[in-house]
This record gives structure tokens, sequence and C-alpha cells, in this order.
């Protein structure tokens, strides 16, 4: 009996193989605990996980997408020359001649919709679905120019990294709601077929502008007029991507000024630099959350109307602590938004900045002999005040607090929660000793 | 009969001038100290750290090693911080794996050593090298943390302050308790060697800071002795403990070796810094009658390895 494979049948085991290797790809760097010990058949609960290959694969897969990269240079106003934008560069290059190969042949989202749409061959909706991913393109391009990171939400790549983090114990609960993007495609596929490759994707119409761009210029150079419908279709999309970002952009950064003088800056992993760069750059792929080994590192839900700071991943020390010994977070970013810092110089940046709160703190308040987050402080930067009656009081030295967090882990204050905590800084700074 | 009766004569008169002739000579405490044996504390020294530990078990196997028919051992070390072993934060791992091969040698077969550090047990165990020397023994490290199960809850009744925790239970379970602290200064305490290394063994460490401290670490040596105390004492943190690192250590290549953790400790606090009142519970522990603090009371035997 003859098997009858489906059409194009070379076309889907690539794309199969491609999603598998993605799949490891976003795995790599730190397995979670759990799973380690099951691959490796026993745990005493604290051994490293073993290195099954070097945690900067992670950011292989979010690096292969012009979309994210570019748009994470643009919105960091810097020029982060690196791996990711060499991959990023040639991804694009290739797009010049081939076009959306990478959307057919490659993209793990793609595969995955593409299987859905084998399953459900007929959509629900019956009336055409208009074309966004101008739009969304333009948009993305603007607000990343005046640092509004509307890029993240749509750069499918970042999105399926994001997913081995549900491996990972304890979840960042917040972190599930960009994590759904997936199920958000899946669901569009319902409507209809491959609603979001061919609509929506705005990865997937620069890829095909960039060949579409070429043709033209061609056209240009041998003296010809480039093609009338191109040219209208573009106009359109970036009328409208302006339509749709300005004020959008114009609208947050407002509201980011005064969000900023208000709330606290929140604690950013180290190499982040300042929250309005970091926020703007990071891709929210979670590369660094699911390698932060303690968990400091996480997502929280959003907190103020400071768009650009949604689901940005930041360290909440309290029950952990960010280690003198890891910058891991920092080895895994591929957009370089938390820049890679070697560990001696991670020894002395300051990320924030501990606070005690002499009302509640034991030896301010009660005059017990504590010191405890002196002596869990890795960085001697508790000094100590000496009370009329000998007993020593904690005086956080701001030029040697690192903002790590241990001494949070350390106080014996319960409620209302530790009389010592840690404060973002505006800018991440090296200290001298 | 006449004869006899001079002769206890004679005997009594002896007896009560050597009697007084002790009492002026010594004075009171020497006296009392004939009522109550002095406690004995070694100190072994030596800049090699294997010879050390093997001079140690020779030491204890004199003095009846850890007791009959020892099977399970539950070793404290200390392992709390992510520190090299030359910074002297943590026992010294050459000695902890001396020590595990002696208790092989002496018959031990089951050796636990928890450890609650302080920092993550995946950076202190295996930056300490005590990790690496547990393994290399045969044995395994237990992390212990917050939300361990291996808490049992004990009531503390000689206690002032403490009078109830929760402590990993292979120290209760264990047939043999040997605490294997390291001598180092402590912000905290002022000093930290025996007593105040057994805060790595309690689930609620925390609530010992905000409730007098020193009166909490002198509560729990009433409770938990072990047979052996070894402290490593090969190179000390004068400053900047517990952590360190410091610029100003000690290389005093020595170890001490008590029954008595009080006399251990009181022992190390006079020798390497000047006196017991540098740790308030040592002090404490001595006015509750838990050792001797004094070295009138301790029978100092030095010995070289």
């Amino acid at each position: 009996m003859k098997i009858r494979l489906p059409a194009g049948w070379p076309r889907l085991l690539v794309k199969l193989c491609a999603l598998l290797l993605f799949l490891l790809l976003s795995l790599s760097g730190t397995l979670p605990l759990w799973l380690d010990s099951l691959l490796k058949g026993s745990s005493d609960g604290f051994s490293e996980p073993a290195q099954y290959m070097p945690g900067w694969f992670k950011g292989i897969l979010p690096a292969l997408s012009p979309f994210a990269v570019f748009g994470s240079v643009l919105s960091q106003r810097a020029l982060v020359i690196g791996g990711a934008m060499a991959l990023a560069g040639i991804a694009l290059l290739v797009a010049l001649w081939r076009g959306r190969l990478f959307c057919a042949w490659l993209c793990p989202l793609g595969t995955v919709a593409e299987f859905e749409a084998r399953v459900f061959k007929k959509g629900l909706l019956k009336k055409q679905f208009p074309t966004l991913n101008g739009m969304i393109f333009w948009a993305s391009v603007l607000g990343a120019c005046l640092g509004l990171p509307i890029f993240l939400a749509f750069d499918p790549l970042s999105s399926f990294n994001r997913a081995p983090l549900l491996l990972h114990w304890p979840i960042a609960l917040a972190a599930l709601i960009p994590m759904a993007f997936i199920l958000f495609v899946l669901l569009l596929g319902v409507l209809k077929p491959m609603l979001w490759c061919s609509r929506i994707c705005p990865l997937g119409f620069l890829l095909g502008f960039a060949r579409r761009l070429r043709q033209q210029a061609l056209l240009l150079i041998k003296g010809k007029a480039p093609e009338r419908d191109f040219v209208l279709e573009s106009r359109r999309d970036l009328i409208k991507g302006v339509c749709l970002g300005l004020p959008l952009t114009v609208a947050s950064e407002g509201i980011l000024a005064s969000e900023l003088v208000d709330s606290g800056a929140p604690v950013l992993p180290p190499g982040a630099g300042n929250a309005v760069n970091f926020h703007a750059a990071c891709t929210r792929c979670y590369a660094c959350v699911a390698a932060c080994p303690s968990k400091v590192l996480t997502v929280g839900l959003p907190d103020s109307l400071n768009v650009p700071a949604w689901f940005a991943p930041h360290l909440k020390p309290g029950k952990v602590a960010c280690s003198e010994t890891c910058n891991r977070c920092s080895q895994v970013c591929s957009p370089g938004a938390i820049k890679f810092t070697p560990l001696p110089e991670k020894r002395k940046l300051q990320i924030g900045l501990a606070q005690v709160d002499r009302k509640t703190c034991v030896a301010w308040s009660e005059g017990q002999v504590c010191m405890a987050c002196d002596e869990y402080c890795p960085y001697h930067a508790i000094d100590s005040d000496t009370s009329a009656d000998g007993v020593s009081r904690p005086v956080v030295n701001p030029d040697k607090c690192r903002g790590c967090g241990y001494c949070m882990i350390s106080c014996p204050v319960a409620k209302p929660g530790p009389a010592i905590s840690v404060k973002g800084v505006l800018n991440q700074r090296t200290l001298k000793g | 009969m006449g004869e006899r009766e001079n002769i206890s004569r004679r005997e009594a008169l002896k007896l009560g001038f050597a009697c007084g002739a002790g009492l002026l000579a010594g004075g009171f405490d020497a006296f009392a100290a004939d009522a109550s044996p002095k406690t004995p504390v070694w100190v072994i020294h030596g800049s090699d750290k294997a010879a050390l530990m093997r001079k140690a078990m020779e030491t204890m196997q004199a003095e009846g090693g850890f007791g009959r028919s020892v099977k399970k051992l539950a070793l404290k070390v200390n392992a709390a911080w992510a520190r090299t072993p030359a910074e002297g934060a943590n026992t010294d791992p050459e000695l902890v794996a001396g020590f595990l091969k002696g208790c092989r040698e002496f018959g031990v077969s089951e050796v636990s050593v928890p450890e609650f550090p302080c920092v993550p047990a995946r950076e202190a165990f295996v930056m300490s090298g005590i990790n690496a020397a547990v393994e290399g023994a045969g044995f395994k490290m237990q992390a212990i943390g917050e939300r361990s199960k291996n808490f049992a809850p004990v009531s503390l009744k000689s206690a002032r302050r403490l009078t109830k925790a929760e402590v990993v239970d292979d120290f209760l379970k264990a047939d043999a308790v040997v605490n294997m602290p390291v001598c180092k200064n402590h912000r905290a305490t002022g000093i930290s060697c025996a007593m105040k290394n057994w805060m790595g063994a309690v689930r609620d460490r925390r609530w010992w800071h905000s409730h007098d401290l020193q009166q909490c670490v002198a509560d729990f040596a009433g409770f938990l002795k072990p047979t052996w105390t070894i402290i490593d004492a090969t190179r000390v943190m004068m400053t900047r403990g517990p952590q360190g690192p410091s610029d100003n250590m000690k290389t005093p290549n020595a170890l001490i070796l008590s029954k008595d953790q009080v006399a251990a400790d009181a022992f190390a606090a006079i020798e390497f810094f000047g006196s017991i009142q540098e740790a308030d519970y040592i002090v404490l522990a001595g006015e509750m009658g838990l050792g001797p603090t004094s070295l009138a009371k301790m029978d100092v035997r030095r010995l070289r390895a």
C-alpha cells in the first residue's frame, strides 16, 4: 500500500524540524530543576542544573526577527552591535530576495498556525478580514522611534520564546498574559485559517515588504516607474500606521513622564541601564526570567499607566535575592536590553538601593541587637549607628549598596514586611568599591 | 588499738593541713575546681589540615569516640555563605573531608550533613567546597530551607527566652551529633563559633534576631549538646564577619576540640578575640551554668599535628 503524503510534505517536514529545533533552543540555558532532576534521574534539590546547551542559544530565535531586533535598536536609540544584529541583518537580506521564505519554511508560530489550519479548514468568519499588518508595522516603527515599544506585543518569535517559562516554578503569573499570545494566534486561526500570518503579523509584512521594495528599486534603476498599486498601498499603510502610532505614543509618553516622578523606579536586572531604555528595548521574550536561578527576576502585572513598562521583567527581592555570583540574565538577553555584564562588573553595579524603615526596624524601634541585614549583606553596605545604650542600628551606605535584596531576606520583621527594602534606581551605576 | 588511733589522728591532721594549705595557695576557686574536674579542651596546632583532623580523630578515639555502637551521626558544618574556603566564612572543606574519612574508619556508616544556608544552597555548598568534600567521602549534604519538611518542634526547658524551636530532626534522631563550626568575627553577636552555628539547624532563626539574639543562642546551646565540638580555627576572620571577605585574617592553624561547646567557644573567644565579653552569648551561657567560661575551669591540652 502506498502511503499518501500531504501535499508539500518536504516543506512540512522542514517546518516540523524547525519547530522542534526552536523549542529546544528556547529551552536552553537553565532547565527547570524538576525537569533537570527527571533527566538526571536524581536530585539533591540544590545542585546546579546541567547545562545541556549554552544559555545564549535561547537568544537565537528572537534574534531572527529583524522586526524585533531593529525595533529594539530604534527604541533604545543606541546602536547595539552584536550577534543579534548580525542574525537579524542576515534574515533581512534573505528577505530582500526571497520575501516570506522564513514564514513558509521556518517560523515556529507559522507552523503551529499551519497545522491548525489543516484541522480547521474553514474559518468561522465569513466576511473578509482587513489586512492590518502594514499598519501595525508602521505604527511599531513610529512607536519605536519615539520610545514606545508597540512592536513588543506583535513579534511572533519573541512570543514563541516565552513558552518554556511555563515549565519553570514558581511561574511568574503575570507572564502568562503575554504568553497567551500563542493562544491568541490559534484563536484567530479559528476565525480564518492562518489569519495571523496573512493579515496581522508585522514581521511577515516586513519580510514581504523588503522583497517588494527591492523589486521596485530595480524598476527605478531601470528608469521605469514603480508599480502604482505598491505605492498606493504602502502610502495607505504608512498613513494608517502614523494615525495609530502617534496618538498612542504621545499619550503614553505624557503619562510616562508623570509616572516616573510619582512612582519609584523598578529594580531592573543588572545591565539594564535605566527603565526608559530597558522597557523600550526588552522584547519580553523572558529568556532572563527563565534563566534566573533564584527566580528573583519576575514579571508583574501592570501597576501603572506607564504602558512601555507593562510586562517587563523586574526584580522582586524579599524571599530571594540577586546573587553576587550570577549574571545569567545578561548572558541570555539577545536584544541587548540587559547588556552583558561580566561578574566583576556586576558585583559593582548598583541596581537598587535599600532603605531602612526606622519605625519598624527592631534595632531602631525596640533597641534589639539584630543587624541581620548587615550580616547578610554581601557588599558590607550596612553601616552601624550606635545608640546611647550601645545598640547597633543599621544605616544603608548608598555608595556601597547594590540593591541585591539580601538584607530583605534576613530581616526578622515579618509584619508589615521587611523593615529594610530595596527600591530601584533611576540609572544603574558602577560603584567604586 | 592506740597505735591505730594515733595514725588516724595523724592522718586527719594531715588532711586538714593539706586542705588549709590548698585553700591558702589556690583560693576558693581551686577548691571548687577540685570538687568538679576541669573540662578538657584540646588545641591542635599544625598547618597540614589533613594531619590536624587525623590528630583530632585520634584524640576523640582515645576519649571514647562518639560513644558506643554509633551508626548514625549528624554533622553540623558551617556552609552558610557563597565564599571560598580561604575566606574563612565556612568550615574548611579539607577538615570536613578528613572528619568524614575518620567517621568511616570509626565504623559510622551513616552521616547526615544538613545545613540551612544563608544564601541559596547551590551557591554556598558549592563555593565553600563542602559539597564536594561530603560527596567525595560518599555522603550527601542536605539543603535545608524554611519550607523543609524535616523540622521537629521542640521545647527548651532551661531557656530564658527561646522556649520553643523547630530543629532539623537529624540532630535529634542521630546516635551522635558533631558540631564543626568555623571561628570568625560576627557583627551581630561579636563572634561566631560553636553555639552560634546552631542557627543553621533551626527553622525560624529570624525570630531570634528580634527576640534577644544573644540569649537565644545561649538558650539553644542549653538544649542541643553535641557529642563533640570541633572548631575550625585554621584561619580566623577578625573583621567583617560572618560573611567577609575580610582584609583582617588571622591564621592560627589550629583546631579546638572539646566535648563541651561552651568551653570550646569560651576558649576560642579568649584565644583569638581576647575575652568572652566579645560575645555576650558565651557570658550568658556561663551564667546559665551550661559550661565553663574561664580558663581556670578548663584543662587546656595543646597538641601538635
